[in-house]
Formats: structure tokens, C-alpha cells, sequence
């Protein structure tokens, strides 16, 4: 029996890097007096400071993580040991056995849930399926949307009037009071960008011009709202979400574009918000170099729902958000028998990826960032500061709260890498790159708290 | 032009009179916004600026010198995968096996592969005592990366035929080194370089080069060392003594047999054979005595009398040559009849010392089989001073035959003092004598203490068969459970390291 996870997809699947190294201390079997599985699940017993063993199983096909102690990171680090255990050393675990209650009880649960919950989709979409009172409430929704863009617009053109010098006097309230009024009006995506106006406000000699570009986008969404019949389906999602009215799922799934086929999961990061966590993680369709975004929030204590792990791909249905330019989608059943990748598909210059990014801004003009794997990078230092150069000389700069620049430059020493990463006006921001020694995932973490 | 954009209305939109004028579709698309009140038109320009701007990013230009230079590629074979994959492991959670995995991939002319590099040199920035080793397996790709990050920069394999250089401007350890590579290839020329340098160095550095000449020491040195003799620091002419006593033959060597001599006589009886006599120095040293590096007893140092110091100090300078001339046999046979002697702790005191400069494995051994009554003798010096094999034959069948205490205490000691894997029949020892020693002691935290040390002790081939046998059911266990579960992994861990080096 083949392990179901390599050593470094369960690596990946590590919340972050000391679960990764907490997990190293467990890896010895002196430490588990029960190591068993079978194809379904394994599961053991992990001696801890406590009187009783921890009793930990995962759910092999997702995979699904569960144990008795009482950390609060997912998955912990005897889940994590656990896998890698199995992954380096079967001939610690007795296979083929048949699930302990304890486990078998899980399992059904799970699988009860799973049923439960495509059960109340189904019957969701039924309820939904009056058209007439969900037109009733979208168009409600919109019309309270619309005031808070109104009292919006009015206080946008007083902060121009008055200048950028003033706008960085005014009192915390001022923004502080409008944010909250658009969270009010069902706008929380646009509340987004009055802090990130706040945010910038002096910060580094270009914000003003950085200052303007955001009013700028908030007024295109503005504008382009009063003028929301004439939208197309698609523009009007995008311009849904840029306000923070998302689609529930139940709305991608019957619109969305279904894509099944081939994906290997390219990338992740993790940005910390404060009251919740934000994951993305991109997905590369190997058929034809697609890219998709998988989007998971997950507020304090609460549990990652999905474990895909950068370096693995696998087969399955993905279904986009509808946009005019699909990026964000979602995974209607979890991922089976994940595998490791083979390799991205690069483009092969700084300007083909420079083209999608335009391209994606502009079908839709409130693009942020744009996914762009390009081949045979290499590294370029420029005082303090990194580009990552083409094969022809074209560039592009590293982003700098890239956290493992000397990292990337050991990977590109002696031949020129493949690099997948985010593309923003702030440069690229890698998060994996092919070299011939083979895939390396680097994952990205940062903390971005709202000052108001 | 959103930046510019941006500073016209710093204090306001009123200082607006016009936007800056752009050709093609954007200029068009900007011009009207005209008819728009002037902060509206201030914003409907920022979007369409920030969208442009957005799009129409272009790539950089970037000089050919600011792309970092292609790194050569390594004439050295990079790593097994799983030895790379240990690697990881390694610097993640047992830093403590690096020298070790260091070792194999030097001795297996092997490299540790890109994706371990930043780790690798920023461990070695802060243990700076394996940079060496990390240098080498950093191959040519460390060179290169410590030529681009002066951080890394001890990562630059450096040419090895500037040793003048390194001689010259080289920091004193790094000299030492030198110093004791070159006196095995041309202990001339390394005394010479001592010799220059002992014109114009400070007493730390004399003391450190000085020490270097135990390397290939040889009668050629004798002269300098006798004129180190008379050297303002008393740390640099002790040394120097020492040494000369090395050398049998040396001025100093003879003078120092000749006041031995003086001292102790061979009794021929009728009945009980041969008695040694000691005619203890009563007299303190002369002027002499003092410059060959004997020192009367300091105060508040040892045990002894002054008189039984002044024997100590006479045993300890004089080489074990002499005692032949007494014809009372080997060395057992020496201590045997010092024995029945008054001073019997002086001369053994002194012996033990001398025993471990000479590193005669003899006198080690016969010095290691006696009580050591009052007399201070160094056992673990002694047995470090025996060759490998002899001294982990001796330590394994001492653990095989002790019993309770005694067992546990050698146990104790081999595993605190053990600096790098034993062989495998002081390996097998160890293992059986920590599993007896579990058993009999219950909540014993010492021994609980030395156990991930021991995982670090055992000898290659015996890995296999280390995790066997532990009284895992004994009702002690559970108090060990937890630091054997680290001797567990750290054998696991050095299982695969071994087999990461295994093919190939």
C-alpha cells in the first residue's frame, strides 16, 4: 500500500512552520504506542504530557485531520506526524486493519455531514429556484448599496476638494464613520478601500499618487453602479464582489462555468487579518495553464476546511465565480487521491505575462493582481532591491515583502528557474518556482491589521 | 501622470486649471471629463489613470551587471534526494546530527543541493565552528552566494595556496590552524613562522603557536624550545617544558632524569627482591630546577605536602624511560613496588600525569587498574589517552563486568565524555548497559537525561539493531518513555542519513 501523502505535501499542509517542526519532535514511533490505517484512514495514539495518549486520525481522502489534544492549530502537529510517519516509515504502522469505533464513528459522521450538507444545497437551490423573490431581494440589496455609494461619492469629492494635504489632517472619525456607514449599506468591500485609503496616507513619498489610484477605483465602482442595467452578467459580478456583495455558492454553482479536468496546485498565501485568516491558493488547469483561485476565510479558532497542498494536483470539477475576467472559483467536492505535480506551464516573457495582467484589467478594471507563472527567470539585484529578469533581459521587480529572496537566488544559481507568483503594480510576489533539482512551494505569509 | 496628478491637488482640486493633456484613446477618454465640476473630474481621471497605469505596466530594463552572474557548476555530484530530505529534517529539529551528515557528504565528495542552502549558511553564520565543513558541502554555489551576501561570506572556498597570506593576515585561530596543517607537511618551516612570530606577539598568541610545535614534534625543535624557555610568560615556558620532556633525548629530558634519579634507589633485598627507596626532596628547587618548568606548590593547591609536590612535579617532567633503568619490570610491576613505599600517592599522581603526555597505552592501562587511593588521577584523561580500540575494549568490558552503582556511574561517565560514535562492541555495551541500567533504577533522572545523548554514540553499523530490546514493559519505562522516544528518532535519523549516502 503506497503512502497516500509524500513527506512534503504533508509539509505543506502545515498551518505554518513551527507545526512543521512540532511535528518533526513526534516523528519517532517510541512516541505512538498505536499506529494503524487502512486505504480509507489512519490513526494512532501520540503519548503528550497527559495521562492518556492523544487519540489522532485523518481522513485519508481530503485528507481530514482529527485529534483529542487540545491545540487550537489545524491541522495539529500529531496529525501532521502522523502522515509523515506514514509517509517515511510504514513498516511502523499495522495496515489493512479494520477502523477502532473511535475512528469508524468519525468517518460515518463525516460522511453523514457531507450527505447532509449536499442534501441542503440541493434543496437551496430548489428554494432558490424562485426567481422572483430573489430578483426582489438583489434589487433591494442594490438600492441600499446605492445610498451608501451616494453619501460615498459626496464625501470622496470633499476629500479631493479639499486636497490631499488636509485629507491626511482629517480626524480617524471621518474615516472611520464612513467605513462603518458603508458596512451599513451592505458595501463591506468598499469599506475595504476607505481603510486602505487611511492606510496609505503617509506612508512612503508615492502615496499620494497610491491615494488617488484607490479614490480613482472607488469612483469607477461608483460610477459604473448607476449604471448597473447596462452592465453585462458578468461585469455586474465583478463589480458584486469589488463591493463586497458576494455570490453564495449556491449562486456559482448554478451560473458558474464548470471546469473539470486536470489542476495542480501551484501556490499559497496566507495573509492575517486580525478577526479572520485569508488563504489563497491557486490552481493551474494542466490542460491548457488556466489559473483558478481558491479563497478560504477562517476567523480565530475555526478550522481550515480544505487542505490542498502546493506540489499536488489531482482530477475534479472546479466551478468559477462568473467574472469578465474568471480567476476566483470554487471546489464543489473535495479533491481525491491527490498526486504530486509535474510541472507549471510557464509563459515564456515578462511581456506575455504583463499581457494577461492587462488583459484581466481590462475585461475587468478592478483587477488587483493578477496569477502569472513565467519560464526561466533569473535574479538581478539592483542595490537592496531584487528583479527577477527573463530569458530576453525584460524584468520585473521582486515584490519586497517577498520574505526568501537568497533562498530564490540559491534555487536560480546555476540555471534559470521557472517562477509562479502574484503580479501587482507592486511587482511579483513568487510562490513557487521549478528549478531541475525539482517543484519548491514558498509559501507566503503576512499580517495586514486595518488601522481603523 | 497620476503622481502628477496627485501633487496639483495636494492643497485641493481648486488649484486644478487643466489636466495634463495625453494622446490617443486615454487622451480622449480624459478630455471628456471636462465637462464634469472640477473635483469630479479630479476623480473620474484617477480612474482612469489607475486603470492605465494598471495595464499598461511595462517591464523593466535591467543592465546586464546588475543580473547576478551564472554560478559554475559543482565538479562535485549534488546529494541523494533523501539525504537532502534528511538535511531538512536535520536543521529543522536535530541541529545536533549536522556534523555528522557533514562528514558523509565530504566523504562522499557530494554536495547539499540548492534547496538547502539558505538554511545551511545562515546555521553556519551563527555556529561558526562548522563553518568548514558547511563551506565544503556548500560546493561552489556557497562560494558563489558568499561572494553576493557578505553575510554568508565564510562560505568562499578560499584557494589553498595563499597561506601566506592567511599567515599574515589571518585572525589567531585561523593561524593555529595553519600552523598545525604545515607542521605535519614541513614542521620547519611551521617552527620557523613560530619563531618569527615569537619576536613581536603578545603571550596569548605565543601561547597558542607554541603549543602547536606537540604536532610532529622532533629533536630540530629542541634548541627553540629550550630558548622558550626563558620566556616573560610562564604559560608559554611550561609549555615549552612540557614539550622538551617529550623529547628523550633533550638537555632538559637528562637533567630531569638525573634529579629523579637522585631521588630514588633500588634496594636489592636477599628474600623479598628489589625495594624501591625514595629520598624525599626536602630542598625546594634551585634556580635551575625552577627553568626547566618545575614549580614548588603554589598556595592552596592539592592535597599533598610540599615535599610530596615537589615528587609530583619531578615525575610528572621526566619521561617514563627512566623507570627501565630500575629493572623492576613493566609498568605494573613499577607501581607495584611504589606500593610498599611512603609516597606511594605522590609518585602515582605524577605517573598519571606523565602517562597521559606520553600517551603511553602501558602505563594508561596499569594506572587505570589501580585504586587510586589519595593520589588525583585524571581516569577519564587516561582513557582518552589510549588508542580508540584499546580504550573502548577496556570501557566495555569495565560496563560488562560492573554491577548497580559502579555500572551506572561508568555509564554516566562514558556518555558525557564520548565525543563522537564509538565502535560497534563499546556500542552494543552501551545500549545493553543502559537498558540493564533503566531496569534497576527506578526515577533515576541522570540516566534519563544522557539518553538522546546516547542515540548520538553508537556506531554506524549498530543502528539497526539499537532500538531492540529496551524494557519498554518494565514499570519503570514510563519515566524514560519520553527521552528514549528521543534516542528513537535521532538513531531513525541517523539511519536514513546513512542511507542517504548508502548508493552512488
Amino acid at each position: 500500500m503506497a503512502a497516500p501523502y509524500t513527506r512534503e505535501q504533508v509539509v505543506a499542509m502545515a498551518p505554518d512552520s513551527s507545526s512543521v517542526k512540532a511535528a518533526q519532535k513526534l516523528l519517532s514511533p517510541a512516541k505512538w504506542p498505536l499506529l494503524a490505517g487502512n486505504e480509507e484512514a489512519v490513526w494512532g495514539h501520540c503519548r503528550g504530557s497527559g495521562r492518556n495518549p492523544y487519540e489522532v486520525q485523518v481522513d485519508l481522502a481530503e485528507p481530514a485531520f482529527k485529534c483529542s489534544c487540545p491545540s487550537r492549530k489545524f491541522p495539529c502537529k500529531h496529525g501532521l506526524a502522523l502522515l509523515q510517519i506514514r509517509a517515511d516509515q510504514e513498516a511502523a504502522f499495522s495496515l489493512g486493519e479494520a477502523c477502532p469505533d473511535w475512528v469508524r464513528e468519525w468517518l460515518d459522521s463525516r460522511r453523514q455531514r457531507a450527505e447532509a450538507k449536499a442534501a441542503k444545497a440541493a434543496a437551496r437551490s430548489e428554494t432558490i429556484a424562485d426567481p422572483e423573490a430573489q430578483a426582489k431581494r438583489r434589487e433591494k440589496r442594490r438600492q441600499t448599496i446605492e445610498t451608501g455609494l451616494d453619501e460615498f461619492e459626496l464625501w470622496l469629492q470633499d476629500v479631493i476638494r479639499q486636497g490631499l494635504v488636509k485629507a491626511a489632517e482629517r480626524q480617524m472619525d471621518s474615516w472611520s464613520t464612513m467605513a462603518a456607514r458603508l458596512v451599513d449599506c451592505q458595501a463591506p468591500g468598499l469599506a475595504g478601500y476607505v481603510r486602505a485609503m487611511h492606510g496609505c496616507l503617509g506612508q512612503g513619498a508615492d502615496w499620494p499618487a497610491r491615494f488617488l489610484g484607490i479614490a480613482g477605483r472607488a469612483n469607477l465602482a461608483i460610477q459604473a453602479f448607476r449604471r448597473w442595467e447596462s452592465l453585462t452578467p458578468e461585469l455586474q459580478a465583478d463589480l458584486r464582489s469589488f463591493c463586497g456583495w458576494s455570490l453564495d455558492q449556491v449562486e456559482v454553482l448554478q451560473s458558474g462555468e464548470r471546469c473539470p479536468g486536470d489542476w495542480q496546485v501551484l501556490g499559497q498565501a496566507t495573509v492575517d487579518r486580525g478577526q479572520f485568516e485569508e488563504q489563497r491558493t491557486w490552481l493551474q488547469a494542466t490542460a491548457d495553464g488556466r489559473f483558478a483561485l481558491l479563497l478560504s476565510f477562517v476567523a480565530g479558532s475555526q478550522t481550515q476546511v480544505l487542505t490542498l497542498a502546493p506540489g499536488s494536483a489531482f482530477t475534479g470539477e472546479l466551478v468559477y465565480y462568473p467574472s469578465a475576467a474568471p480567476e476566483r472559483a470554487i471546489l464543489p467536492s473535495p479533491p481525491e487521491n491527490p498526486r504530486p505535480l509535474e510541472t507549471m506551464r510557464p509563459v515564456a516573457t515578462v511581456s506575455e505575462a504583463l499581457g494577461q495582467l492587462a488583459e484581466a484589467v481590462a475585461r475587468c478594471p478592478w483587477t488587483k493582481r493578477r496569477p502569472v507563472a513565467i519560464d526561466a527567470m533569473r535574479l538581478a539585484r539592483r542595490g537592496e532591491r531584487w528583479l527577477l529578469v527573463d530569458r530576453g533581459g525584460a524584468s520585473l521587480s521582486l515584490h519586497s515583502a517577498f520574505q526568501r529572496p537568497w533562498h530564490l537566488a540559491a534555487l536560480a544559481a546555476r540555471d534559470p528557474v521557472a517562477i509562479f507568483g502574484e503580479l501587482s503594480a507592486d511587482g511579483l510576489l513568487p510562490l513557487a518556482c521549478q528549478s531541475p533539482e525539482g517543484f519548491f512551494s514558498l509559501p507566503f505569509t503576512a499580517t495586514e491589521h486595518a488601522r481603523i | 501622470m497620476l503622481s502628477e496628478l496627485a501633487t496639483t491637488i495636494m492643497l485641493g482640486s481648486g488649484r486644478l486649471q487643466s489636466l495634463p493633456a495625453h494622446e490617443g484613446a486615454l487622451g480622449e477618454a480624459l478630455a471628456k471629463t471636462s465637462r464634469l465640476p472640477t473635483e469630479q473630474q479630479v476623480l473620474a481621471a484617477a480612474s482612469l489613470l489607475a486603470t492605465s497605469e494598471r495595464a499598461g505596466m511595462l517591464p523593466q530594463v535591467v543592465a546586464e551587471e546588475e543580473v547576478l552572474p551564472p554560478c559554475p557548476a559543482d565538479a562535485s555530484p549534488t546529494c541523494s534526494v533523501l539525504a537532502a530530505d534528511v538535511l531538512r529534517q536535520i536543521l529543522g529539529t536535530r541541529p545536533a546530527l549536522l556534523p555528522e551528515w557533514l562528514e558523509l557528504a565530504a566523504a562522499a565528495g557530494q554536495v547539499a543541493p540548492p534547496s538547502c542552502l539558505e538554511e545551511l549558511l545562515e546555521w553556519g553564520r551563527r555556529e561558526t565552528a562548522s563553518q568548514a565543513a558547511i563551506r565544503t558541502v556548500c560546493g561552489m554555489t556557497g562560494s558563489w552566494l558568499g561572494r553576493l551576501n557578505p553575510r554568508w561570506e565564510y562560505a568562499i572556498a578560499s584557494p589553498s595556496d595563499d597561506d601566506k597570506q592567511l599567515w599574515e593576515e589571518g585572525r589567531q585561530p585561523e593561524r593555529e590552524g595553519l600552523l598545525r596543517r604545515l607542521r605535519q607537511e614541513d614542521p620547519g618551516r611551521a617552527r620557523e613562522l613560530i619563531v618569527e612570530a615569537f619576536a613581536v606577539e603578545h603571550a596569548d598568541c605565543r601561547t597558542a603557536f607554541i603549543a602547536t610545535l606537540e604536532t610532529g614534534l622532533a629533536a630540530a625543535d629542541e634548541a627553540f624550545l629550550d630558548r622558550a624557555l626563558d620566556d616573560r610568560s610562564t604559560r608559554v615556558t611550561a609549555i615549552a617544558a612540557s614539550l622538551l620532556s617529550r623529547l628523550p633525548d633533550s638537555a632538559l629530558s637528562q637533567r630531569m632524569a638525573e634529579r629523579l634519579r637522585s631521588h630514588l634507589k633500588v634496594e636489592r633485598k636477599f628474600i623479598k627482591g628489589r625495594r624501591l627507596v625514595v629520598e624525599p626532596p626536602d630542598e625546594p628547587f634551585d634556580a635551575e630546577a625552577l627553568r626547566d618548568g618545575l614549580q614548588e606548590q603554589g598556595k592552596g593547591s592539592g592535597k599533598l605536602g610540599k615535599v610530596a609536590h615537589r615528587l609530583v612535579e619531578l615525575v610528572r617532567l621526566t619521561p617514563l624511560g627512566v623507570w627501565d633503568a630500575f629493572d623492576l619490570g613493566g609498568p605494573a610491576s613499577v607501581l607495584m613496588a611504589i606500593e610498599g613505599t611512603d609516597w606511594r600517592d605522590a609518585l602515582v599522581q605524577g605517573l598519571a600525569v606523565r602517562a597521559v603526555a606520553e600517551a603511553d597505552a602501558d602505563w594508561c592501562l596499569a594506572l587505570l587498574a589501580i585504586a587510586p587511593g589519595k593520589a588525583v588521577i585524571d581516569r577519564r584523561a587516561l582513557r582518552r589517552a589510549l588508542p580508540r580500540e584499546q580504550r573502548e575494549a577496556q570501557l566495555a568490558s569495565d560496563l560488562a563486568e560492573g554491577r548497580g552503582k559502579a555500572a551506572r556511574e561508568l555509564l554516566l561517565e562514558v556518555l558525557e565524555s564520548q565525543e563522537e560514535p564509538a565502535g560497534p562492541r563499546l556500542s552494543r555495551q552501551l545500549v545493553a548497559s543502559a537498558q540493564q541500567a533503566i531496569s534497576q533504577h527506578k526515577d533515576d533522572w541522570q540516566l534519563r537525561n544522557v539518553l538522546p545523548i546516547l542515540g548520538l554514540l553508537i556506531a554506524p553499523e549498530c543502528l539497526s539493531q539499537a532500538l531492540a530490546g529496551w524494557p519498554a514493559d518494565h514499570t519503570h519505562w514510563t519515566y524514560y518513555a519520553s527521552q528514549y522516544a528521543e534516542f528513537d528518532l535521532t538513531i531513525r535519523l541517523r539511519t536514513r542519513i546513512y542511507e542517504g549516502f548508502q548508493h552512488e
